[in-house]
């Protein structure tokens, strides 16, 4: 499952694994199925506009409006994630061998094709995309990390079996060249750009979660661990264990949440952002910036979603509208959908609609 | 020319020569064949095999030394051959290796091993002398654990590490899981044409397969072949059985991983395969697991062997080889050899959790030998493969289902129970988060207490000191039920004090000595009365004195630990020990996980059983092997041979 939500937060687009495409009307808390041949990870909001972004099974393309209007329409390769300024001028889309393309049809352009190794077909999980508001920055996130330069490896170096760019990757949205090779996080890992392009933040597999700042990339700033608390780099590796961590900040966690992280996402604008546990219904709310968590949020037991079963793949199915705090996640065996709004002055999230 | 015009042929201006000639008098020739493995470099000959030359004629050569920098017998030399087509058949060379080329001036062939077994290889004898040079994949590298050996034989030979060294200047180790058994190699399809002379005919007229004599010590597909064959072929008859098999499956899915294409086999590349004895009968866990630290501790001085060398190192095991590979580490990391290894993975490991932890106080197990508290820093990564859908480490596979029920309501029938309710309607997270409360993990029952648990592991290592529980031998000898019990109690008392004078005997003359060995490169000495601490680089006097009270405390309770095992490592993956709320939350294993040091990669959603890397689905192929494996060693470690 793919979702998409729309700025404002009425609306919300799903793309589903029998080829459905549904829009979603919250305030009006109906949905209507616009298609049977949608390609499961094509659902995408255009930031921004009250249209959406979405592949068929015949490989076309579109941009239409929630009103059904078409703006922009193309033959295209599977997509396997794809992402679209709100211009629609800028156009970014991966496929199954996690290579990256900028624009469609004659304007297409290789961004990344240096190997075949990882993939989605080898890691089982998307390159996930992620593009700023301004268009200034877009981010690629999908498995481990990489240790080279990125002076001394072309992202279009496509000899080799191995990709040197599988990890967190910060690229300039105009020249789409890599600006930075974002480290510390291991296997499955999934990284969001803040909507004003400022921050990138991260989570994956083993429980990291990391915060960048784009004017300084190269400093790495951890979140805490919900039960040890934040890491602090550089010691020597002598230690007590405890010595190694900063329990200053750490608020109380409750039972079952968990640092093993499916996917982050900004909920209210680029100020806050949460981060979603595996096998957890529990969601930790961060401020930008912050290490410690603010709060820990829960989602409800039933219907579970689409955190649960180490489903790595289906982090597409956890989308949020940051400038409205709507936070929109998939279940986890149905294709309905939990519907939660985020209070920023009393930092709770309330459930306001489930469809099973 | 008008007597020419007369003639009824037009008369030939050619001399001759090389046709048309009788065959006596046509010229013959020498060829001067060389061998060399995959790297160039020269091997010397055993065997030459022979040449058939064109008139049918068969010739052996003469061996002879080449140059001073070549091994002795490293030229073969046929003399007197007829010039014109030709063809060699040479044999497969004793150690295990297989031609996959064979190189002229003119000319360079390549084939797949075993291909040319049948038809040999095609030749043309040139006038003069014709140069060739045979290419053969190097032999296998097979370490055997199951025998007694000398130290040395637990080594690799000077060639074999000349091979690693030459190969990319790495080597992988390779340690098979529990229940495997040595086995032996495969073998080549006899290919016969005659074959074709049945079609059509019923199969029970078809001719039966046929073998090469020649073991095949690389992998072959089976079901490419059996669609070729008039019956269906088993794996192991191609593959081999056991640890050979696991050999030529795991070798060639990782060289696959790297980038062999499967048609060109000069950048193949061989690992070392380590053949431990874990089958030791699917009910008597604990001494396969005190086999693996045995064995572990034979494996040691390779690593040390290897790392003197300046080789790089990745160790892969699968299911209890983990133990293997964790008692070496762990007794490196004790000697202090950090990150000796690039990486280590661990697929579906069969030991706790915790295993992993520096904090030997976490050791759930009775007699200390669950946690490897040194093993992580004799390793720079750690990376653990687990899945959920193994059916062997956790319960969750539905074929084995039978086995595991069996198993389960032998020795706890609430799990059978909690079986029964976890196979009910309700989704599996579901029943499972309620019986890790209600049921205090005895659904986690690890393989070690299925049927026997302890206590014929136990019994058998100290077998001249029985009875050590007064039960057991009522139980035992109820024909000796007249004999006092205080008598008895007096015959257990003095065999304890005597178990404890002797371990306590052995720990004192072993400590030194298992540090000095290892010190200087060579295999420890073993430890038998204290062998549940094989995992242990040395035992000091107060080790030992630790473990005569936890097993006598086990004593005390017949042998039925007070504590559940931890659920293993291969199953739950670091899940269990890092989580907010648990009890057994393992602050180093949080913390290396933050740095970076251990590294899971959850395979839940595409590794179903607790063998499927040996035969892997696209998807394990893809996601384990290419991603979680090979990208690493090539990536971030030392590489994989050349690729």
């Amino acid at each position: 499952m793919s979702i998409g939500v729309s700025e404002s937060g009425r609306y919300v687009v799903s793309a589903h694994r029998d080829n459905k495409l549904i829009l979603w009307d919250l305030q009006e808390k109906q949905w209507n199925t616009l298609s049977g041949k949608a390609n499961l990870y094509s659902a995408y909001f255009v930031p921004g506009q009250n249209a959406f972004l979405w592949q068929d099974t015949d490989n076309i393309v579109t941009a239409q409006t929630v009103d059904g209007d078409v703006l922009k329409q193309f033959q295209h390769f599977p997509t396997y994630g794809h992402v679209i300024s709100k211009d629609l001028e800028t156009y970014l889309s991966a496929d199954e061998y996690w290579n990256v393309f900028s624009g469609y049809g004659e304007t297409k352009r290789p961004v990344l094709k240096d190997g075949v190794v990882p993939s989605f077909i080898g890691a089982g999980k998307l390159l996930n995309l992620s593009l700023d508001r301004n268009n200034t920055f877009f981010v690629t996130a999908g498995f481990d990390d990489d240790s080279s330069v990125i002076a001394n490896h072309s992202p279009l170096k496509s000899s080799q079996r191995f990709s040197k760019y599988g990890g967190v990757t910060l690229w300039n949205a105009n020249t789409k060249q890599p600006v930075a090779k974002l480290r510390g996080n291991s296997s499955k890992t999934h990284a969001t750009i803040s909507p004003d392009g400022q921050w990138v933040v991260s989570g994956d597999e083993a429980g990291n979660s990391i915060t960048w700042h784009t004017s300084n990339p190269q400093h790495r700033l951890r979140a805490a661990r919900y039960n040890s608390g934040l890491y602090i780099d550089g010691l020597s590796g002598d230690l007590p264990d405890s010595d190694y961590f900063d329990k200053s900040g750490l608020i109380e966690a409750p039972r079952g949440v968990h640092d093993f992280t499916i996917a982050v996402a900004f909920i209210h604008n680029s100020e806050y952002y949460l981060r979603f546990g595996n096998n957890s219904h529990f969601t930790a709310l961060f401020k930008t910036g912050s290490p410690w968590p603010v709060k820990y949020l829960d989602l409800g037991e039933s219907p579970k979603l689409v955190t649960y079963g180490s489903q790595y793949d289906r982090n597409t199915a956890i989308a949020t509208s940051p400038e409205s705090g709507t936070l929109v996640m998939g279940h986890q065996s149905t294709g309905g959908i939990s519907v939660y709004q985020f209070d920023p002055e009393e930092l709770t999230l309330e459930r306001a609609w489930v469809v099973k | 020319m008008t007597l020419t015009g007369n003639l009824p042929f037009s008369p030939s201006t050619t001399p001759l020569g090389a046709h048309g000639a009788p065959v006596c008098k046509r010229e013959t020739a020498n060829v001067l064949l060389s061998r060399s493995d995959t790297l160039g470099r020269p091997r010397a000959f055993i065997d030459a095999g022979k040449i058939e030359d064109e008139s049918g004629r068969s010739f052996t050569a003469t061996l002879q030394n080449g140059t001073e920098h070549t091994p002795d017998n490293a030229e073969a030399r046929f003399t007197k051959l007829l010039t014109g087509n030709a063809q060699w058949y040479g044999p497969e060379e004793p150690k295990g290796e297989h031609l996959i080329g064979f190189d002229t001036v003119s000319e360079q062939l390549r084939f797949a091993p075993g291909h040319t077994l049948s038809e040999g290889v095609e030749l043309t004898v040139i006038q003069g002398e014709r140069k060739a040079r045979a290419i053969h994949l190097p032999p296998p590298v097979f370490i055997n654990l199951r025998e007694e050996a000398s130290p040395s034989e637990d080594l690799l030979t000077d060639d074999q590490l000349d091979y690693f060294r030459a190969n990319g200047n790495n080597a992988l180790i390779f340690m098979h899981g529990y229940n495997v058994p040595h086995g032996e190699w495969g073998r080549f399809l006899k290919y016969d044409g005659s074959r074709e002379a049945y079609h059509g005919n019923a199969p029970s007229f078809a001719k039966a397969n046929t073998w090469h004599p020649n073991r095949a010590t690389v992998w072959q597909d089976t079901a490419a072949l059996s669609a070729n064959s008039s019956v269906s072929l088993e794996d192991e008859k191609l593959n081999g059985g056991g640890a050979h098999n696991w050999a030529v499956h795991m070798e060639y899915q990782l060289n696959r991983a790297a980038g062999f294409d499967g048609e060109d086999w000069m950048p193949y590349s061989r690992i070392i395969n380590i053949s431990w004895p874990g089958d030791t009968g699917s009910t008597d866990f604990m001494q396969a697991e005190l086999n693996a630290m045995a064995s572990g501790r034979r494996l040691a001085p390779l690593l040390l062997q290897l790392a003197n060398a300046g080789i790089a190192i990745n160790l892969l095991s699968h299911s209890l080889g983990a133990r293997v590979a964790l008692t070496a580490l762990n007794i490196m990391g004790i000697i202090g050899k950090r990150d000796l290894v690039d990486h280590l993975f661990l697929w579906q490991p069969a030991v706790a959790d915790n295993a992993l932890t520096n904090d030997s106080s976490r050791d759930v197990h009775p007699l200390g030998l669950g946690v490897f508290p040194a093993a992580h820093s004799a390793a720079r990564k750690i990376v653990v493969l687990h899945s959920r859908g193994d059916g062997i480490l956790g319960a969750d596979n539905s074929e084995d289902e039978a086995w595991w029920r069996k198993a389960l309501s032998f020795k706890h029938p609430v799990a059978t129970t909690a079986w029964d309710l976890a196979t009910a309607d309700d989704p599996m997270d579901d029943v499972l988060g309620n019986l890790r409360g209600a049921y205090d993990k005895k659904w986690w029952t690890f393989p070690s207490f299925l049927d026997n648990g302890f206590g014929p592991a136990i019994e058998k290592l100290y077998t001249d000191y029985l009875p050590l529980t007064f039960e057991a031998w009522m139980t035992a000898h109820p024909q000796r039920s007249l004999a006092t019990p205080e008598t008895l109690k007096q015959t257990v008392q003095e065999n304890w004090t005597r178990l404890e004078k002797d371990i306590l005997t052995e720990a004192n003359a072993l400590w030194q000595p298992c540090i000095d060995c290892l010190r200087n490169g060579e295999r420890p000495p073993d430890y038998t009365l204290l062998a549940p601490l094989n995992h242990q680089a040395s035992v000091n006097p107060q080790m030992a004195k630790d473990y005569v009270l936890r097993l006598k405390k086990l004593a005390a309770n017949n042998w039925v630990p007070e504590q559940q095992p931890r659920p293993a490592l291969g199953y739950v993956g670091l899940d269990e020990v890092t989580r907010r709320g648990a009890a057994e939350f393992d602050d180093f294993i949080d913390r290396s996980l933050t740095d970076g040091k251990f590294i899971p990669v959850d395979q839940s959603t595409w590794l179903f059983s607790h063998s499927g890397m040996r035969i892997p689905s696209e998807e394990v192929f893809n996601r384990s092997y290419d991603a979680a494996i090979m990208r690493r060693v090539v990536n971030e470690g030392g590489g994989f041979g050349h690729y």
